[in-house]
């Protein structure tokens, strides 16, 4: 059976360059970077090689690029590292975060730290009035992600730095899933702190960076060694990191090419819908991630639509999954923070598009899906 | 393509028996326990105290469209007494998912013999 792989805001297959540098790097950059052997330092030659492609292509300094093991672990850098120099004061971050920001805000709130979640508008935009408000409240920290992962909405996160160093506060932002999709330049963004992953830019799994600003004071969540300037202690994964830097290379230069296609294939998908009724795309309708499309099909359970079109050969994921068994929602925290009508948001699907998709593949998923739609509905109506 | 799912379940979810809405039955009921919009309706005929004939309408979660649809099998041509002996779990581990935190799998069949319950004690 033929098998379409149309979930790349989950993780994606490794460019075959990457393949290549990460076996030829394992190989032949052996050496542990803190050793002061020839083997050694050719190993930190390598990985500062590394940290400056990543800094350049962010507009960062070598210097303000830590290598980590993903997003999550520097999320977590960004609130754990932080609130120990603030204690007692508060934190903002938006109801819509990845669960490794959501989930330290949580915990950041056990150990006293108030915290104060934005509210987003129908397209998922945070509300930067919430913000403004929230400001007054003197927070040390503000984590606002780039893009969403499940609608694909960008923030203005340009907009959001601005106040919130007004008012004196750190601003962080989870861009796991716009570093590699959309250019980022962190001058421009303005933030002290940035989140990134490899995997999601056709990159290793297990490797990512934390960017931080000179100057910006972060104390290291594991003590060890003091690899990474202190900030981040724990054998460098030097192939990971070479890797990485090369993913992020090739898919910067393919920005325009994956963009104009994206655009293209949106547009059939979107017409498709169409064709099928009763749908709606969630997010902002131009602020967005190219690519990635949140789909919700009015009356129809969006796992049975997953797992029915998983079953006729296509990969999406679904924002929905079975809670007959409690009491909550069966949609997630950012669906439900959209507000749209339960008929459309229990039938929720995330399409996110990859540059090793081709035409074929987007033709084939756009007939799987308006079979599989009207098949369920059909179960629904009783025919 | 990794089966997560057992065989059988996976054809009841792709091929459901029996959906469909009886022009005549005895009774309608409906799940209760469903959210978000998803639903079950169940359509049963009664003859001489067995199930003549059943039929549903459903939306929901893979194992609650494949556990209804296997549930109309079962009970076709079954005695209301027969039905309400059936074990859930008979159910539940026929179609393989045996985690209890999946009421989906039982809620069919809990939900036909809810109403027959009714139906018999008048």
């Amino acid at each position: 059976m033929r098998e379409v792989y149309l979930d790349h805001a989950a993780t994606t297959p490794p460019y075959p360059e990457v393949l290549k540098a990460l076996q030829e790097s394992y190989a032949t950059i052996y050496g542990n970077a803190s050793s002061l052997h020839a083997t050694g330092q050719k190993a930190r030659r390598a990985l500062e090689k590394a940290r400056e492609d990543i800094a350049k292509l962010i507009d960062a300094e070598p210097e303000e690029v830590y290598i980590t093991s993903g997003g999550t672990e520097s999320d977590n850098i960004a609130l754990f590292g932080t609130e120990a120099l603030y204690p007692g004061q508060p934190m903002i971050t938006s109801l819509i975060e990845h669960e490794a920001v959501l989930e330290s805000a949580k915990a950041l709130e056990s150990k006293g730290h108030p915290v104060r979640f934005l509210p987003v508008d129908t397209n998922g935009v945070v509300d930067l009035n919430a913000l403004k408000a929230y400001l007054e409240e003197k927070p040390f920290l503000v984590s606002v992600m780039a893009a969403n992962n499940e609608i694909g909405t960008v923030q203005p996160v340009k907009e959001i730095a601005k106040l919130a160093h007004e008012r004196g506060a750190l601003v962080h932002t989870d861009a796991v899933q716009a570093v590699g999709k959309i250019p980022i330049n962190v001058r421009e963004l303005g933030v002290d702190m940035l989140s990134a992953s490899a995997h999601k830019f056709y990159g290793p799994k297990g490797i990512g960076f934390f960017y931080l600003r000179k100057g910006v004071k972060v104390l290291p969540i594991v003590q060890g060694g003091g690899h990474e300037r202190g900030l981040r202690s724990g054998t460098e994964n030097v192939p990971g990191a070479i890797a990485m830097a090369l993913a992020l290379k090739i898919s910067t230069r393919l920005f325009t090419r994956t963009h104009y296609r994206y655009e293209r294939w949106t547009a059939q998908i979107l017409s498709k819908c169409g064709e099928i009724g009763g749908f709606r795309l969630n997010g902002h309708p131009q602020q967005r991630v190219p690519g990635l499309l949140s789909l919700s099909f009015k009356r129809i359970n969006g796992e049975a639509l997953m797992e029915l079109l998983d079953m006729n050969g296509v990969a999406v994921s679904t924002a929905s999954a079975c809670q007959s068994h409690s009491a909550k929602r069966g949609y997630s925290h950012v669906i439900q923070s959209l507000g749209i009508d339960e008929e459309y948001a229990n039938g929720t699907i995330r399409v996110s598009l990859g540059v090793e998709n081709v035409q074929e593949e987007v033709d084939f998923f756009c007939e799987i899906l308006k079979k599989c739609v009207l098949q369920l509905r059909g179960y629904r109506n009783g025919q | 393509m990794v089966n997560k799912y057992s065989p059988l379940l996976t054809d009841h979810f792709m091929n459901p028996r029996n959906i469909g809405r009886l022009t005549d039955y005895t009774f309608k009921v409906e799940s209760d326990h469903l959210k978000d919009g998803d639903q079950i309706v169940f359509y049963v005929d009664l003859e001489n105290g067995r199930v003549k004939d059943i039929s549903y309408k459903i939306q929901g979660c893979p194992r609650v469209i494949a556990a209804s649809s296997f549930t109309s099998e079962l009970v076709k041509g079954k005695t209301i007494s027969e039905v309400l002996e059936i074990k859930e779990d008979a159910i539940a581990e026929r179609l393989g998912i045996t985690d209890p935190s999946f009421v989906c799998i039982r809620l069919p069949l809990a939900t036909l013999q809810r109403k027959l319950k009714e139906y018999v004690s008048g």
